[in-house]
């Protein structure tokens, strides 16, 4: 699939239907990113130097390690498993470039631009909203990490852009659980 | 003001006076006052029935230990509490008490006349009497005995209350913030380390709190304690939890822990932005724990221990010094350890007449007989107490040396104040897993093998001193800063003047305080286990504390024994003639005190309960009625009733339109997996039966998946987008199974194998089109495919754009029909739909839903992996011999598809039934025979799978395993059924099109 859309259909985002606005705050913002490319790449470790010449920028090789550079992001979510994003007009590129590294280095470069949601929460209260239902030491996660993890019932994947600032991509029909849990947690984090 | 209030002292705050209720009467009571101080300022003891036997209770402690003063706390609608600790229950102002057990009063009560027939309800008497006839449990005993059990009532309104949860994430988390955890917590914060310290009072300072007199490096003890939390609420590194219990203690230093943050506040009832939470549960995740959790006092065992106003003896003190209140104006002091002294010597500071103090112990240090000389309060050594008299208060006791039952001296009194001695609280440290050891000069267990990161200080640990506690929770702190990462922490000593007594306590005066005398003494007063159950039970052949416990209840009451194990240990003991130490220990378990079900369940309720995954379809199929149904997670649409239509005329339609013009429905929720790499045909050829490595490109075939066993797991079509490139389908509820073992066997069984998977369940959205107008449909809108029937045939898959949108057109049929299925990507799949439907106008294009894709498959012999089969069931057993690769060398299942067993000519075989009357529909799971037989047992041949009214064919339809059916074809055989026995015969699976001409127009 490595055609620009040009389609007069409305892209639908299952978020479109909830009241974003429920549980906003100075202390709390959610946002859901708007649509992007996203890539899952998976290629030994040995040919990564080639693979980040084809997307164009570094690519971390420890996992939980996250590299960025406008607007794109390379995360390493396994010792063969990385997650690529980029802005959508740059899609069509990255598949290209990809395919003619294919012919003697194998991998695989799947378009999963629409299997996940992206969302943006920052604000004082983030970290506790997320914690409500993730596990993880978030306080003492490093900023510029990335980890494959849990929300309460749904998998995540989650990105710490800064202090009070994180970025999770969810599975598209588990976003509006997601997006509510993160509503009530976030709320009640002000009680 | 009160009688039993004190004129000062205390930490009630005397100018807020609040109104509180108890069972309909009003009262009194002060800011600060627990209902149970609240209620004795008031000179009420009597609050209770007991459970079994339904006697009269009063208040027995001042704490979470309490057994007996449990009632039920109104807070409003559907905020009704039961068996809520009035000791523990902060008072507000319109607070509303009711007591437990009893009708139609708590003064008479008709439930107490079953006390008359105690005798006949001797221990183990439920597990005697309601054996036999078995048939009698389930019908006669249980449901009586359902009505007549049970601590309090359940709720039965939904509970209206706000529960959140958090993980929590911390270098030291201390337990109990009585000395030993405060000076562990000063000692530990001091280097930056998180600390979060929980203490389950609405106060920090635990025993400081009822020993003002202490004094601390030369201050007061209260003023130590303002200043010390001063000093810890201004660290940014130290969270203070009060109200908060730390109830379960998990693996790897993962500690339950609830915070209660609105039950002392009143009702919630006015407050409409229903944002106020009541509970929030800490999921701790501790690099270390410090347990300071101190001991709980224990009661005497002797007859007629449980009147109101018999209560522990640190209670009185607690009540007196932290509320302010005098429990009576002439208690009693009984005990065998010095502890008790205390209580008798601040109350009689207050001014109260202590009637005396009666010791078991022949000889006491001679400091105590001096300063109760000086008090005047008369000391009877070497004695103890045969009777206690008072229908609803003690009033009198009688009081005889040890072991004789003459010299009885009668003495007043309004409250009995007993210590048996200490027992360490090592629920948690036991919950960690920790071994116990046992110590002769305290008599009781303290914590000895620890299999966690953690360390007890103070009381919890056996030292009961307050001096010991501060400095062993001071190098504690130190020492969980240290390991934690801190850097030269600056250690701390202690000197502490006036501190609470402590003495040893022989092992012998644990547990029994009197042997003789008449009436009940005693060991679980929320249970109702006495002594003389514990005795009985070892003379009916228990002799292992487990047994004992599991047949005389004892300790398995809501507060799991915490005043009553070790007593009930010694007595064992003591029936087994062996020591304590081998009579074994019960194991402690979570939840410490009763937890609430709202606060475990956290968020998962209402819309939260679980996940509901949508289709990207699924908006439409909302705004056009669909009736929906749960497919594992999923919400799928099941059928779309016109209006006035019922399901069954709903599925008719549907049928007929897609087997005349168009059906269109949503097979989004298909797993999708894209398998890529240059092995991915070997890959696949090991996963399927069916060989892949010819299969060409553009090209689809059905994919057979076995189990190692060689029974059918999952199925779907598999499309080859390129050499290296593979569109995987499962089926819906398979798809995570699928995907698991398809990585497991990458990643561990061939590992050589250069392949990778990804999945794009949720990257595509899939719209089913079948009819023999579908192609009509769809060749306008679709760009860069050929859709001429030679260059895409039935089974192939495409790439190109739909509406602008790029797709994945697969050429495929479950309905027998003509079919495409349109992979868009998800976000493009609800605009797709909406196109496809409004273009779809001039062929009648109808929607259908999971219903008539049951229906239609069934038409054709198609099988559903989980219908048809139910993991039982090889390739051969469902006809499907031809989805396997004779020549390929092997493939998950091959070998256990040789086994004798598998090759039987007699196993069950996928058949098609037609029933004689073709209007009756057979029910699916009905079992067959092979002849109409009333004879029992009948021979069952095999059972219904999927059965169908077919609009199609105008007949019933069934599909349906028989044994050795394909060689039965034509045969009559029945139905049993609720109506009786239905005849059927057996047909060939394809009931319509079996040709299959209608899939290549």
């Amino acid at each position: 699939m490595s055609e620009q859309i040009e389609t007069t259909l409305n892209p639908f985002n299952p978020l479109d239907d909830m009241n974003l606005d429920a549980a906003q705050g100075p202390d709390l913002i959610m946002r859901p990113i708007e649509n992007c490319a996203r890539f899952n790449l998976r290629i030994s470790i040995e040919q990564l130097k080639k693979a980040a010449a084809a997307f164009g920028m570094d690519i971390p090789d420890s996992v939980g390690s996250m590299s960025s550079r406008a607007e794109k992001y390379a995360l390493c979510l396994g010792p063969d498993e990385w997650l690529l994003l980029a802005p959508q007009k740059s899609a069509d590129e990255i598949i290209t470039r990809f395919a003619k590294l294919a012919k003697n280095n194998s991998h695989s470069l799947v378009d999963v631009s629409h299997r996940t949601i992206g969302i943006e929460i920052s604000g004082s209260l983030a970290q506790l909203a997320l914690s409500a239902g993730c596990p993880l030491d978030l306080e003492n996660m490093q900023i510029g990490r990335c980890t494959r993890t849990i929300l309460d019932k749904a998998e995540i994947i989650l990105m710490k852009l800064e202090q009070q600032r994180y970025r999770l991509e969810v599975i598209r029909s588990f976003a509006p659980y997601v997006w509510s849990f993160l509503e009530k947690s976030g709320q009640d984090a002000r009680a | 003001m009160s009688e039993f209030r004190t004129a000062k002292g205390g930490r009630i705050c005397r100018k807020t006076p609040l109104n509180f209720s108890f069972d309909g009467q009003s009262y009194a009571g002060l800011q600060g006052d627990s209902l149970a101080s609240a209620l004795l300022a008031n000179g009420v003891h009597f609050v209770a029935r007991s459970y079994k036997y339904h006697r009269p209770r009063g208040i027995m402690s001042a704490g979470t230990e309490e057994a007996s003063a449990l009632v039920g706390i109104d807070r409003g609608k559907g905020r009704f509490d039961t068996s809520t600790r009035a000791t523990t229950q902060e008072l507000f102002d319109g607070l509303k008490a009711q007591s437990q057990h009893c009708w139609p009063s708590l003064k008479f009560d008709v439930g107490a006349l079953t006390a008359l027939g105690s005798p006949v309800m001797s221990t183990g008497f439920y597990y005697k009497t309601f054996m036999w006839p078995k048939a009698f449990w389930e019908w006669v005993y249980e449901p009586i005995l359902r009505n007549l059990a049970g601590l309090g009532r359940a709720p039965k309104e939904m509970d209206p209350d706000n529960y959140s949860s958090i993980h929590a994430h911390c270098d030291v988390l201390i337990i109990g913030a009585g000395p030993a955890g405060l000076a562990a917590a000063l000692a530990a914060s001091q280097s930056g380390s998180k600390v979060i310290l929980v203490d389950e009072n609405n106060e920090i300072g635990g025993d400081l709190l009822n020993c003002p007199i202490a004094q601390i490096d030369g201050t007061n003890s209260w003023d130590w304690l303002a200043e010390t939390e001063k000093q810890l609420a201004s660290l940014p590194n130290v969270t203070i939890l009060t109200r908060t219990t730390a109830f379960g203690y998990y693996d790897q230093n993962f500690i339950g822990v609830v915070q209660k943050l609105s039950d002392h506040l009143g009702s919630l009832e006015n407050k409409p932005d229903n944002k106020t939470l009541r509970e929030r549960l800490w999921k701790v995740r501790a690099k270390r724990v410090v347990l300071a959790t101190g001991s709980i006092e224990r009661p005497l065992v002797f007859a007629g221990n449980d009147r109101p106003g018999i209560m522990l003896a640190t209670a009185a003190k607690t009540f007196l010094n932290r509320y302010g209140v005098k429990v009576g104006n002439r208690p009693l002091v009984i005990t065998n350890h010095d502890s008790a002294y205390e209580s008798a010597f601040d109350l009689a500071e207050a001014g109260v007449e202590v009637a005396a103090i009666i010791d078991r112990r022949a000889k006491i240090s001679s400091k105590l007989v001096e300063q109760a000389g000086k008090m005047g309060i008369e000391i009877l050594l070497g004695h103890t107490i045969v009777q206690t008299s008072g229908k609803h208060r003690v009033c009198s006791v009688r009081a005889a040396p040890v072991g004789e039952n003459a010299s009885i001296r009668k003495i007043k009194c309004d409250a009995v104040l007993m210590c048996g001695g200490w027992t360490p609280s090592v629920h948690l440290f036991s919950q960690s897993r920790g071994t116990l050891t046992w110590r002769d000069d305290i008599g009781a267990y303290v914590p000895n093998n620890y299999t966690q990161d953690a360390t007890s200080v103070g009381a919890c640990n056996g030292d009961f001193l307050m001096s010991q506690s501060l400095n062993k929770g001071a190098v504690a702190g130190l020492e969980a800063a240290v390991s934690a990462g801190a850097k030269a922490p600056k250690s701390t000593s202690y000197k502490v003047v006036n501190e609470a007594l402590t003495s040893d306590i022989p092992v012998e005066e644990i547990g029994i305080f009197s042997t003789i005398g008449e009436g009940k003494a005693f060991v679980d007063f929320q249970h109702d286990v006495t002594a003389k159950d514990i005795g009985q039970a070892v003379r009916e052949g228990f002799h292992s504390i487990e047994h004992i416990k599991r047949f005389t209840t004892t300790g398995m009451a809501t507060d799991q024994g915490k005043t009553s194990n070790l007593n009930g240990l010694a007595i064992a003991s003591a029936a087994l003639e062996r020591p304590i130490t081998e009579v074994g220990l019960t194991t402690f378990r979570p939840p410490y005190t009763p937890t609430s079900f709202g606060v475990l369940a956290g968020y998962s309720r209402g819309d939260l309960f679980d996940v509901t995954r949508k289709s990207p379809t699924e908006k439409w199929a909302e705004q056009n009625g669909a009736v929906f149904e749960p497919v594992g997670l999923w919400r799928r649409a099941r059928y779309f009733p016109k209006t006035g239509e019922n399901m069954h005329e709903a599925v008719a339609r549907e049928c007929k339109a897609t087997r005349t013009s168009i059906g269109i429905s949503d097979a989004s929720t298909l797993g999708k997996i894209e398998v890529v790499g240059p092995d991915a045909a070997e890959f696949l050829n090991r996963i399927y039966t069916n060989p892949w490595s010819k299969l060409g490109v553009g090209r689809c075939r059905y994919g057979l998946m076995l189990g190692e066993d060689g029974y059918i797991f999952d199925d779907g079509v598999v499309g080859r987008l390129s050499e290296d490139r593979f569109h995987v389908t499962t089926t819906t509820s398979g798809a995570p199974r699928v995907f698991a073992r398809m990585e497991d066997y990458r990643q561990t069984e061939w590992p050589e194998l250069k392949v990778w998977l990804t999945s794009i369940t949720e990257q595509w959205a899939v719209i089913a089109l079948n009819g023999p107008n579908v192609r009509k449909l769809i060749e306008p809108f679709v760009e860069g495919i050929d859709f001429s029937k030679d260059t895409f045939p039935h089974m192939a898959i495409r790439e190109g754009m739909i509406f602008g949108v790029p797709t994945r057109l697969f050429r495929v049929s479950f309905t027998g029909e003509l079919g495409f299925e349109v992979n868009v990507p998800s976000a493009y799949g609800l605009g797709v739909w909406q196109r496809l439907m409004e273009a779809g106008k001039k062929f009648d294009i109808v929607p259908y839903g999971t219903e008539s894709l049951h229906m239609l498959r069934a038409e054709k012999g198609y099988i559903i992996v989980g219908q048809e089969t139910d993991g039982t069931q090889t390739p051969d057993d469902m006809g499907m011999n031809w989805a396997i690769g004779k020549k390929k060398q092997d493939f998950i299942g091959k070998r256990s598809l040789v086994r004798s067993d598998m090759l039987a000519p007699n196993r069950k075989q996928l058949v098609g039934l037609m029933t004689n009357d073709a209007n009756i529909v057979l029910d699916e799971g009905a079992q067959i025979m092979g002849e109409k037989s009333n004879v029992i047992p009948a021979k069952m041949i095999g059972h219904i799978t999927s059965s169908y009214w077919s609009e199609t064919l105008q007949h019933s339809i069934a599909l349906a395993i028989i044994d050795g059916g394909r060689a039965r074809m034509g045969e009559e055989i029945y139905i049993s059924m609720p109506g009786g026995f239905y005849p059927a015969r057996i047909v060939d699976p394809v009931f319509y099109d079996p040709e299959g001409e209608r899939l290549n127009v």
